[in-house]
């Protein structure tokens, strides 16, 4: 009550004095957890999130992602884990991931995964020893329809710590096809649909289309990805990127992203790398030409057989 | 430096002894009613801090904090439990200007906590940067050395002719005192209703520097002190004061100031004494008025109370004895030496007797070569001599003892209309301060100091073979020998002198010089009352003038000398005679008969031109000139029928200013300025005066937003500053708090505004004047509470809804705030100039609940803050 009379009386004292709203981001609708949004998987991460479609690298992840895409994996088993430094220079959050999708038959392919994002504790709460937290877990299915056509649904909870006493929690559930035909694959779907964040916020849901296409150069290749997603908020995003595998061990990455002010990942520039070998593999990425997201990172290693 | 002034335990004794015989009437102990003390005496350290130090505890102590800015000050707060730091030498009001030019101001009295030893404390202290000097606290007791009834051989000595202070041809000659001579009893209280003392004690200005004592109350040595100095003489009771007055005739006596440092608790066997602020008291003696200062009183190194003073013991007197102008007592008694009876800047005042004053100590009883405080140089040192005039076997000695008296078997007043007799150095010191008080009585004035005082004690004591060899004690004072120092014997009368009337004042004119030291000029309507009047003590009915040459060697020229004031058309009969400097009178020249003129008319001068005009409330001078043909004294009258004043001021000759009072609208009055003499005759000038119409108060200094950074800490504003009235009128000034959850606002002194965090936050305080004539102006004063070193503050809190409000800086800069959510989503951001009173407001409606980084860039001073959307 005291805060509020005190923002009445300064509302009353400073009037025209303060910065004036004008000057604000215009603020469109807002979603909750935006956190869902954020890749799990260096190598899309890589591409500034675009690779999707991408049905040649680890599948590891799919529950975050495109489960569909999994189904037209020749894997038997794929697993990785993640560690990120999200927003060094605001956020400063340290982010963990992992993931497995294993393939049953030739047709079926099961995900799931797990992700947690830290942050410091609250300095305004110093006596609890709360830290904030974000915890995803997600679980999907991919089926091959037929050589050129796959559907996946992934379904998962997300919770976000906020307060000792005070918490938010959402199920979402994503479904998305893809078709591939030659060295193309197109795939598209809905994300993250869900039901509403504390009564009135919606998640980060949004229709997803995603494409990508492989140029072979000997034994070295080229992946040309493109993502859009159109958020039901009204925000959208594209984010096109490129793989450059050499030799079949060595992968050079990159990718721009652009996205509305109120996206809930906003533009920016991403660089990456990998390596793969006998089904191991190590890829780092790293983000930049963003002001909120420039400095982070992210490195994962992962197996596959 | 830094100086310890004891590195052991110190007491302080009052220095006497008694008789074992009963006082004449039984005493009586104070009772509880009579004051109101505490058993338990504080524990605290006297410390001198430097200028830089002293600057900020003062300013942070006007605050009310205990906490300063010094954080090793701040240390000691919690290392000793410091509960309070008051100032040794307390504001002086007035005196203040002169008090901190000698650096008194920077002495601090601080009290900690019982449990903490002495030492400790005062090692702590002394590790302090910034602490210049620390003293232990003084304690009392009184020692005595018993001894027998007596009589006041020492004013009159019968038995052994020529032993005592010599006062008696002075009572009869030339003066029992004068009540302008402030004469402080630095002691134990006097019983100001004692029938021997109430008629010589002021009426007021008594006070108690003894904590737990909150008033003067009636202290054996104290009381038996003042009766010495001033018991009132010939009243047919008690004893005779040396400048007590004649009560028979009328004449009293000097005047007695008691500043109580001595306090007796407990009774019976169990009574001791509790000591004082004797810093503060001889200080304050001469913010008083005072011009002698008597202390029958020192240090104490009988640490083993055996009675003898040795070993370790006699280190320790001889370490104070060789220190003493390092102690804190050292600047309050250069400090009485060098203003009592003068301004701030060290001039004589217009009315007092003496410039500077007179410090008088006892020596002290314990028959060494030392006696610190008494040694140090600008006092008077007195030793106690016998009634055979040998030196009293208590008596300490040395060549630092500048004087003796008698201080044996001395019996003088106590409370309750007691007397009895004490012995010691104790009751030789008021010996010395009487006589002292005598010689002031009759030769101050203008241009007397403390030096021709001292001059004449020294100058005129008797040697009586103790003021050399290894057990000296000075000379003995001597009350004739003072009048009569650097004496050049009688002049030569006057043999001839002419007299002429102008207006009712005679003017005399004479050859003069040539040996004498001044002449007095006297009339009478009576021929027979000249010649038998005393000219030392000049009776009723005799006028009186006086022409000092101050020069012996002066050449014989005329001179002239005028009577003034007479009555008009009367017959008085005239003569002169010459003086010498110890007042040795000449005889009379011729008495000549003559008849005083009429009285002039006094006349008022002015050239006022037109109508004087004046704003509301000006203050201006006025261009009248009185003049009295006969110089008389002038009673000044004035009236109008407006609200003006007239202030009229006679210094050599009157000043005018005429002071306006506010009226509702223009208007021109009229005044009249009536002056008459005082027989009667008038002069009277009319004029008249507008006051133009009322000017409004105007807010002429904008109050700049204050920032606070504990809740209990304070800051002053002097609205006088910031407001003002072009009419110069007496503003009132109102203040009241928007936000009295936040801050608390109040008004001292009756413009400074006051103002008290009571929360953090943001508030506001209106601050309104009025003039007059009720035409008023305010200002609203934002107040921001928040912790030092935050610099950045949410004024909504860390946990935050449709809005957020942040204060950045104290001072406007160039600000970016972002809110940025975990994801990195750049949710509200703003840019531009602000401040914590122009803070930057962020519409976070559309914000969903989540974890949230607030991002301040104040022109490259990033400050990152976690806030939650609930």
């Amino acid at each position: 009550m005291r805060r509020s009379l005190l923002f009445m009386l300064l509302s009353g004292l400073l009037g025209s004095a303060a910065i004036p709203a004008a000057a604000q981001t215009d603020a469109g609708a807002n979603e909750a957890l935006g956190v869902l949004r954020i890749d799990r998987n260096p190598v899309l991460l890589s591409m500034a999130g675009a690779g999707s479609a991408m049905t040649s690298t680890s599948q590891a992840y799919a529950a975050f992602g495109n489960p569909a895409a999994a189904a037209f994996s020749d894997k038997t088993l794929e697993t990785a884990v993640s560690y990120a430094s999200w927003s060094p220079h605001y956020t400063a959050a340290s982010n963990i991931a992992a993931g497995v999708t294993g393939h049953l038959g030739q047709k079926v392919a099961l995900s799931l995964g797990f992700a947690r994002q830290g942050y410091q504790g609250l300095d305004f709460e110093p006596a609890s020893g709360f830290k904030p937290s974000d915890m995803i877990l997600r679980a999907g299915v991919g089926f091959k329809v037929s050589e050129s056509l796959a559907i996946g649904v992934s379904a998962g909870y997300a919770k976000e710590a906020l307060l000792s006493d005070y918490s938010l929690s959402a199920f979402s559930v994503s479904a998305l096809a893809q078709y591939r035909i030659g060295g193309l694959n197109l795939a598209g779907g809905l994300v993250h649909l869900g039901g509403k964040v504390a009564s009135d916020y919606s998640l980060p849901a949004s229709v997803k289309l995603a494409a990508d296409y492989g140029f072979e150069f000997g034994s070295s290749n080229l992946h040309v990805a493109l993502d859009g997603d159109y958020y039901f908020s009204g925000n959208y995003s594209a984010a096109l990127g490129l793989n450059f595998g050499i030799g079949g061990i060595g992968f050079l990455r990159g990718g721009y992203r652009y996205a509305s002010a109120n996206a809930a990942i906003p533009s920016g520039l991403a660089l990456g790398a990998g390596l793969e070998w006998h089904g191991i593999s190590l890829d780092v990425s790293f983000l930049t030409a963003s002001e909120t997201l420039g400095g982070s990172w992210m490195a994962g290693v992962g197996y596959r057989f | 430096m830094k100086l310890k002034l004891l590195a052991f335990p110190v007491l302080l004794t009052a220095l006497v002894s008694c008789v074992q015989e009963a006082p004449v009437t039984p005493k009586a102990e104070p009772t509880a009613e009579q004051v109101t003390e505490s058993e338990q005496t504080p524990s605290y350290v006297k410390v001198l801090f430097n200028e830089q130090m002293c600057d900020l505890v003062e300013e942070d102590l006007s605050r009310g904090q205990v906490r300063t800015r010094s954080e090793g000050l701040n240390g000691l707060v919690d290392e000793l439990g410091i509960e309070s730091m008051e100032r040794l030498f307390p504001f002086a009001g007035e005196f203040e200007p002169r008090t901190r030019k000698e650096g008194l101001h920077r002495w601090y009295k601080v009290r900690y906590a019982e449990d903490i030893p002495l030492t400790r404390a005062t090692r702590a202290f002394e590790s302090l940067p910034g602490v210049e000097a620390v003293e232990e606290p003084i304690k009392a007791s009184l020692t005595t050395n018993d001894r027998y009834w007596g009589n006041q051989w020492a004013l009159n000595n019968v038995q052994y002719p020529g032993y005592d202070v010599n006062v008696q041809e002075i009572w009869d000659n030339y003066t029992v005192g004068n009540p302008d001579v402030i004469v402080a009893v630095i002691d134990g209280g006097i019983d100001l209703n004692h029938p021997d003392l109430a008629w010589n004690c002021l009426p007021d200005g008594h006070q108690s520097y003894v904590y737990g004592a909150d008033r003067v109350v009636g202290h054996d040595h104290g009381t038996h002190v003042a009766g010495t100095i001033a018991a009132v003489t010939n009243n047919s009771i008690g004893i005779a004061g040396i400048a007590g007055g004649d009560y028979a005739r009328g004449r009293r006596g000097i005047s007695l100031l008691s500043q109580q440092c001595f306090y007796t608790i407990g009774t019976g066997a169990n009574a001791r004494d509790r000591s004082g602020d004797f810093e503060t008291a001889i200080k304050e003696a001469a913010d008083k008025g005072a011009l002698i200062a008597s202390n029958s009183w020192g240090y104490d190194f009988d640490q083993d109370m055996d009675g003898v003073i040795s070993g370790s013991e006699l280190a320790s007197a001889r370490s104070a004895h060789q220190n003493v102008q390092y102690y804190s007592i050292a600047r309050a008694i250069d400090y009485f030496v060098k203003y009592a009876g003068c301004d701030n800047d060290g001039n004589q005042l217009p009315n007092s007797l003496m410039k500077g004053g007179l410090v008088v100590f006892a020596a002290g009883n314990e028959n060494i070569q030392y006696g610190a405080p008494a040694n140090y140089e600008p006092c008077l040192a007195v030793g106690a001599i016998t009634t055979n005039g040998k030196r009293a076997g208590f008596s300490n000695f040395g060549d630092w003892v500048d004087l003796c008296a008698p201080g044996y078997e001395i019996i003088s007043t106590l409370p309750n209309s007691a007397y009895y007799p004490y012995s010691g150095t104790s009751m030789a010191c008021p010996h010395v301060s009487g006589v002292a008080a005598l010689v002031l009585s009759y030769f101050g004035g203008q241009g007397f100091t403390v030096d021709d005082l001292k001059s004449r004690l020294l100058e005129g004591a008797k040697d009586i073979g103790l003021s050399s060899g290894g057990r000296a004690v000075g000379s003995l004072v001597d009350a004739v020998g003072a009048f009569m120092a650097h004496d050049s014997g009688t002049p030569e009368a006057v043999s001839d002198f002419t007299v002429s009337p102008i207006g009712h004042n005679l003017r005399l004119d004479f050859q003069g010089g040539g040996g004498a030291y001044g002449y007095m000029a006297l009339a009478a309507k009576s021929e027979e009352a000249l010649r038998k009047t005393r000219l030392t003590m000049l009776d009723e009915g005799i006028e009186f003038a006086h022409l000092v040459i101050g020069d012996v060697e002066a050449p014989l020229e005329p001179r002239s000398i005028s009577l003034l004031s007479l009555e008009p058309d009367t017959d008085y009969y005239v003569t002169l005679a010459a003086y010498s400097y110890g007042r040795r009178y000449s005889a009379l020249a011729p008495i000549r008969k003559v008849h005083t003129g009429h009285n002039g008319k006094p006349t008022i001068e002015t050239d006022p031109g037109e109508t004087f005009v004046f704003r509301q409330y000006q203050e201006a001078d006025v261009p009248f000139t009185l003049l009295d043909p006969d110089l008389d004294t002038l009673a000044v009258d004035f009236q109008t029928n407006g609200r003006a004043t007239l202030k009229a001021e006679m210094d050599g000759k009157w000043h005018f200013r005429l002071i306006c009072q506010a009226v509702r609208a223009p208007a021109t009055f009229q005044a009249t300025l009536i002056v008459s003499d005082r027989f009667g005759e008038r002069a009277l000038r009319s004029f008249k005066y507008s006051v133009l119409e009322n000017v409004e108060p105007v807010l002429a200094e904008q109050i700049a937003p204050v920032s606070l950074n504990a809740v209990g800490q304070s800051v002053d504003i002097d609205l006088s500053r910031h407001f003002s009235d072009e009419d110069g009128e007496p503003l009132d000034y109102r203040v009241n708090s928007l936000d009295a959850n936040l801050v608390a606002a109040e008004l001292v002194d009756g413009h400074t505004l006051r103002l008290t965090a009571r929360d953090f936050g943001l508030g506001e305080v209106r601050a309104s004047v009025f003039d007059a004539m009720g035409a008023t102006v305010r200002t609203d004063i934002p107040v921001l509470v928040r912790p030092a070193g935050e610099k950045v503050t949410v004024l909504e809190g860390r946990i935050f809804g449709d809005k957020l409000t942040i204060l950045t800086a104290d001072q406007e800069t160039q600000t970016t705030v972002r809110l940025v959510s975990a994801s990195g989503t750049v949710v509200a951001q703003a840019s531009g100039v602000s401040s914590a009173f122009n803070p930057v407001v962020l519409d976070t409606g559309h914000a969903a609940p989540g974890l949230y980084t607030l991002f301040v860039d104040m022109g490259g001073d990033v400050t990152r803050l976690s806030v939650v959307k609930k």
